[in-house]
Formats: structure tokens, sequence, C-alpha cells
């Protein structure tokens, strides 16, 4: 149990280090900035209601905010509004690509978005994931998998989105 | 004997033990295949992390306190909710006649029950997330998470009294009133507030939302477009705009 003024300070250190990591890796991962800020979001609400820190709180994180996704896709097959009633656009000025915005950017990413939905989600996760710095082990964490069959699954999911890649003009 | 793609992987993932770690470096200073398989690997790792890094966007600006703020206000909904069985009625019908937003429905809640306690025991400023030096007596509101644009309704003017209209920081726009039979119905928009008496309302709206509407019976009593106010109500020191109720409303330019 920690003391409230603890996890006071505590709430606002692992929301300014890992916010920006949590938003970047749900909106690689579902291709929409507004429902991957609510979802980032909502993920640090519960975490504040829960008034303790778990003991694994970036993988904690993760494991919530994709239950939450899950969730919220199976609302959406029934409704297509959004999650908050605020959209994200208003916190972030536009959708476009943060840095350097071209059309010769705007292109390769499509490629790069088309070969990642090629991915299944699971095979997405493990990649993202990994960029996100989480080892193995904190991999096998968030996503319930078995820790030993996490090398062999990103093995193949680093593969399989390579050639997802290759398979398009802008493979170099 | 050569490690196999996935040692490979594990020494570039720095997943390996110490003792298989030193193994596979020895063996790579030894074995020029293997080396140069590792080196393919460090490759498609960086192009991998260049690649999805061409999917970004900025990471929205989310005040800390927000996260809090909607927190507290669930906090408060399920203690009021618990106190004030009486108010769960018409707060469910209000919550099923909200189209989309869950968080919305979530975040919204009632404030105070006069018959029971003096609101000001009801309404901290602190957990109204609000530093209000005085908020009047509160016999029924509503509270609800802000869109880009809010429209308030009055759906009838009441003989008498007056609207308080302040901004805040917070992320929830709050209508109040003084009397306990006001009822209040989130839209699509905003919410429309049936007064039922005379008496006095304040609405709490964050800073950032814009535009704002409010109307008294159909008129447009206060606009904010853009930043620009339009209004036929006094500001007083505070900042707190007051409008009088009467019956004949005029609609702004
Ligand atoms: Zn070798």
């Amino acid at each position: 149990m920690n003391p409230p003024d603890t996890f006071e300070a505590d709430f606002r250190r692992v929301f300014d280090e890992r916010f920006p990591a949590l938003f970047r890796y749900l909106d690689r991962l579902c291709a929409d900035p507004d429902l991957a800020a609510d979802l980032a979001q909502e993920a640090f609400v519960r975490l504040y209601e829960r008034k303790t820190m778990p003991l694994e709180v970036r993988t904690w994180l993760v494991a919530v905010s994709s239950n939450l996704l899950r969730d919220e896709r199976r609302r959406r097959s029934r409704r297509r509004r959004l999650l908050l009633g605020r959209a994200a656009s208003d916190l972030m000025g536009d959708s476009e690509p943060s840095p350097d915005a071209g059309p010769l950017r705007a292109e390769v990413r499509q490629m790069v978005r088309a070969a990642l939905d090629t991915l299944p989600e699971r095979d997405a996760q493990l990649l993202l994931l990994r960029e996100e710095g989480l080892s193995y082990r904190e991999i096998a964490l968030a996503l319930g998998l078995n820790e030993v069959s996490v090398g062999t699954l990103l093995l193949r999911a680093r593969a399989a989105f390579q050639t997802a890649m290759e398979a398009r003009p802008y493979a170099s | 004997m050569h490690p196999d793609e996935s040692v490979l992987w594990r020494f570039v993932d720095e997943e390996l033990s110490t003792s298989v770690r030193e193994d596979v470096a020895r063996h790579l200073s030894d074995c020029a295949g293997c080396a140069g398989r590792l080196e393919e690997l460090r490759g498609s790792s960086v192009s991998i992390t260049r690649a999805l890094a061409t999917l970004d966007h900025d990471a929205p600006h989310v005040p800390v306190d927000a996260v809090r703020s909607i927190s507290r206000a669930r906090g408060r909904r399920r203690r009021s909710l618990a106190a004030a069985a009486v108010l769960l009625v018409v707060a469910s019908s209000a919550a099923a006649a909200l189209p989309g937003s869950p968080l919305r429905r979530i975040v919204q809640r009632w404030l105070g029950e006069p018959a029971r306690a003096p609101a000001s025991s009801t309404i901290k400023p602190d957990q109204a997330g609000s530093t209000k030096a005085e908020r009047p007596r509160t016999a029924s509101g509503i509270a609800f998470a802000a869109g880009e644009s809010v429209t308030v309704d009055f759906a009838a003017s009441p003989v008498t009294g007056e609207l308080r209209i302040r901004f805040a920081d917070g992320a929830d726009v709050i209508a109040t009133g003084s009397s306990a039979r006001t009822r209040y119905a989130l839209t699509g928009r905003g919410v429309t507030v049936t007064p039922g008496d005379s008496g006095s309302f304040d609405l709490e709206i964050p800073r950032r939302t814009d535009p704002v509407r409010v109307r008294i019976a159909g008129h447009v009593v206060f606009a904010k477009v853009n930043g620009r106010v339009t209004t036929e109500g006094t500001r007083d020191s505070s900042g707190t705009l007051h409008l009088r109720f009467s019956s004949h409303q005029r609609d702004l330019p």
C-alpha cells in the first residue's frame, strides 16, 4: 500500500513518462489517433482509480488499453460513434503525421500501414511492443503469452512485416 | 555450432543470459557468416523502427489533472448514486438518452439533495474541482464531460431569478440549480434544463470549450464563438456573468 501522497507523485511521474509512449503504441496499432488518445487517457484513469501502482505498470497499461480497444471495437461494430465526446482533434491540432509531412512521406506511411495491417493483431502487438522497448518477459505479461514463445513469435512477426513491406515498391 | 536466427535476434534484443551471450559473441568473432547474418538482423531492426515511425502523430496534450478529474467525477457519481437513490430514475433515463459516448455517460453525475443535507456539505469546492469561494445553495444539477462545443437550453424562462455563467479549468460542464424540481436531460449537443421553478442557476463551463451557446426559451442569451463572447449579461469582478431571467428574453444580434 502506498500512502496517498506517494501515489499522487508516482502517478504524475508515470503519466509524464508513459502517456506519450502508450499513445504512440495504440495509435500505431489502431490507426486512429482520436481513439488512441481516448484509450490511453482511459487507461490512466483506470490506473488512477486503482490508487496503488501495479508492480509492472508498463505492461499493466498495455494490457488494460488492449482490453479497452477490444471492447471499443466490439461496440463500434454496433455503433459508429467515438469513445469520447471531446474529439482528440481538439487536443492535437490535425491528424497529419507529425514531422516533415510531405507527399512522399504520406505514401510511405500508407505503405507501412498496409504492411502492418496484413499482420494478425497479435503479431502487430508483438512488433509494436518490442519497438516500445518492452522485454520479452514484459511482452509476454502484457499479451498473456508464454514468455518462452515470445522470441519465436516476434521473429515471425518481423519476417512477415518485412515481407509485406518488400512486396511493395517502397521496400528500399 | 552456428546459432539459429532466433538466438541471433535474442542477441540483437539483448535477451540472452550473460553466459549464452558470451558464447554467441565468441562464435561471432570466428564466423563471418553468422557475423554477417547478425548485421542483417540489426539492419532489419533499424528499418522496422524507421518504417513504424512514419505512422506516428503528435501525442495529444492531455493534462494529468484531466485524468484526475475524470476519475474523481466517477467516484463522486458512485457516492451520490448510493446516497440519492431517488435521483436514479431521472439519471438513468438521461443516460439512456445520451447518444454515443460511454465516457460521458460515466462522468455525468448528480449533485446534491437538499432534503437531507444542505448543499454546502454535499459539494465541497475541492470535490467539485472548482475554486469558487461560495457556491449558492444547490438543489439539483448535472455534470458531464464537455464536448468540443456545448449548447445549454433552458426549456422555459423562470419568472424570476438569475443565471450565472463562469468558466473554469475543469473538463466538465456543471449545471446546478436552486430548485429540486429542475430537471436536466443530456442531449447530443449539451443539456436541456427544464427549470420547473424560479430560482438561481449556475453554469460552469470548461474554458477551452468553444463554441458555447446558452438559450432561454429558444433565445440565445450567451454565445462564445472562436473565443468571442456575446451576451446581454453583466460581468462581476470575479469574471462570472450574471443574467437576469425575465419573461421577455431577447435574441442577441
Ligand atoms: Zn556461424
